[in-house]
């Protein structure tokens, strides 16, 4: 098992403990998201108003939880759309080359609960990409493939989380334990043998992240996974492109 | 008059001296604005189909980025024409359209007022507002959202016009008032005024309306270059 390398950047700020664990790996094609994670725990939703929008705080029921990880290494302490222009194109390029995982809308009940969740989905025609799963969230999955790599990766990809602790701050603050566990495994389209499967095992233990921030920042992330899920290795840094969701503030939607 | 201030120039923003000026004030306490990096107008004379208008809209575009609007902006490097369409999407900006330049008289005062971006009085003048993104930082929080009144009514004093001169441009004084309107906006809805007064020197219009172009190319900000007249 290899443990976090980096404790995440502006750590007082975003993160004062980071950690996450990475165990196996698919026939031997690495996937470590290890060197960044944020989770956001989501108690808000945007509410349209005759063109203003508000924010609204859900109820506890509504409320969810999103994770992201990554290889690479942005700066978790600052708000990426108002980074000069050469900085976040450097952002966007090393999330578009890293292993990254974003899981999204995992129901924060059943998280503290200690649920086991998973969602699952199969590449499209055969690929070698993961388009958003159904299930109990949504994920997108980017994997950096070495060159050498000639067969093509587990078309099938299933990923299960299960909380060993979840705790939420009243006002601010709260940490995540919770184990993520990413199985590839051969489509049912996909010819037989030489496949990357297997399973990767992610030990996750972070605090949680200032959640107006780390969402605006996730919908610069989000894009991208998603963008690399439905193309697969082949996007290159096409994804880095990907336009990023809108966000809300008081003088409106950027 | 093109020279006003010259500025140490930060990378991106590549041209060293400012063009045209603005200043503003704003009376919230948590919303600032500045668009005097670039300040010009030009008249929008010909249509697509470089059918001249006689009497043509006349447009005031302000910018926080600061370039030469009177020179062609593809010329630059494509790092740095990429660092200012970046900043153009992250700070303020606001464009003032004359409906006639025939009308644009000085000592006239204009006014408009729009719900959201529709207009409900006033057809001589429009404008568009483009405020910048907040900076998040760990302290933000979403309580702090509120949206700013949706009935906004701007009032331009022409101070000074000339279209024929070596000094030809708009100058003048503006309010922009932000109006909560019961049963549309939200109760929380706060009012206030953005106040200023802003010189912007005559530039030609096919340079102008490229150079517009090429800063929103990733990201409009501002409805200009106005659309052709008969584009829908």
């Amino acid at each position: 098992m290899r443990r976090c390398a980096v404790i995440v950047g502006a750590a007082a700020v975003l993160s004062s403990s980071c950690a996450v664990g990475v165990d196996g790996d698919f026939n031997g094609v690495a996937f470590a998201p290890d060197r960044s994670v944020a989770a956001i725990v989501d108690s808000h939703d945007i509410v349209a108003f005759n063109g203003s929008f508000i924010p609204v705080e859900r109820a506890r029921a509504s409320m969810t939880v999103n994770v992201w990880l990554s290889s690479a290494e942005p700066p978790m302490g600052d708000d990426w759309r108002r980074l000069p222009a050469g900085r976040l194109l450097d952002v966007r390029k090393d999330l578009a080359a890293s292993d990254l995982l974003v899981l999204e809308d995992i129901p924060f009940d059943a998280l503290q609960d200690g649920d086991t969740l998973t969602a699952s989905t199969s590449a499209v025609d055969g690929a070698v990409g993961v388009a958003r799963g159904d299930g109990d969230f949504a994920f997108a999955l980017g994997q950096r493939v070495d060159d050498a790599w000639e067969q093509g990766l587990g078309g099938k990809v299933t990923v299960e989380i299960e909380a060993r602790s979840l705790v939420r701050a009243k006002v601010r603050g709260g940490s995540l334990d919770a184990i993520v566990k990413v199985t590839r495994e051969r489509a049912a389209d996909q010819p037989e043998g030489g496949l990357a499967t297997g399973t990767v095992t992610l030990q996750v233990a972070v605090d949680l992240a200032p959640e107006r921030l780390a969402e605006a920042n996730l919908a610069i992330v989000s894009p991208i996974a998603r963008c690399r899920a439905e193309r697969g290795p082949d996007a290159g840094l096409a994804c880095a492109a990907a336009d990023a969701d809108p966000v809300v503030d008081a003088t409106g939607v950027h | 008059m093109r020279l006003a201030v010259c500025v140490c120039a930060l990378p991106w923003l590549v041209v060293g001296c400012r063009f045209g000026e603005a200043s503003f004030e704003t009376s919230f306490d948590d919303v600032g604005f500045d668009a005097g990096g670039t300040v010009f107008s030009y008249a929008d004379s010909r249509d697509v189909a470089l059918v001249e208008n006689a009497d043509p809209p006349v447009a005031v575009a302000m910018t926080w980025v600061v370039f030469d609007p009177g020179s062609d902006l593809s010329d630059l490097d494509g790092a740095s024409l990429f660092g200012m369409a970046h900043e153009m999407s992250v700070r303020d900006a606001l464009a003032i359209v004359f409906a006639r330049q025939g009308a644009i008289e000085a000592g006239s005062t204009t006014s408009v007022t729009k719900d959201g971006t529709d207009v409900v009085e006033g057809a001589d003048l429009d404008f568009s507002l483009y405020l910048a993104p907040e900076r998040l930082d760990a302290g933000s929080t979403y309580a702090e959202v509120v949206p700013l009144g949706s009935r906004r009514t701007l009032d331009v004093i022409v101070d000074s016009v000339s279209f024929t001169d070596a000094d030809a441009g708009v100058s003048g004084t503006l309010t922009l008032t932000f109006e909560a309107v019961a049963g549309r906006d939200p109760g929380i809805a706060r009012e206030g005024t953005i106040t200023g007064s802003f010189r912007a020197p005559l530039v030609e219009e096919r340079t102008a309306e490229k150079n517009l172009a090429l800063l929103q190319a990733q990201s409009p900000v501002l409805p200009l270059p106005l659309a052709g007249r008969g584009t829908p």
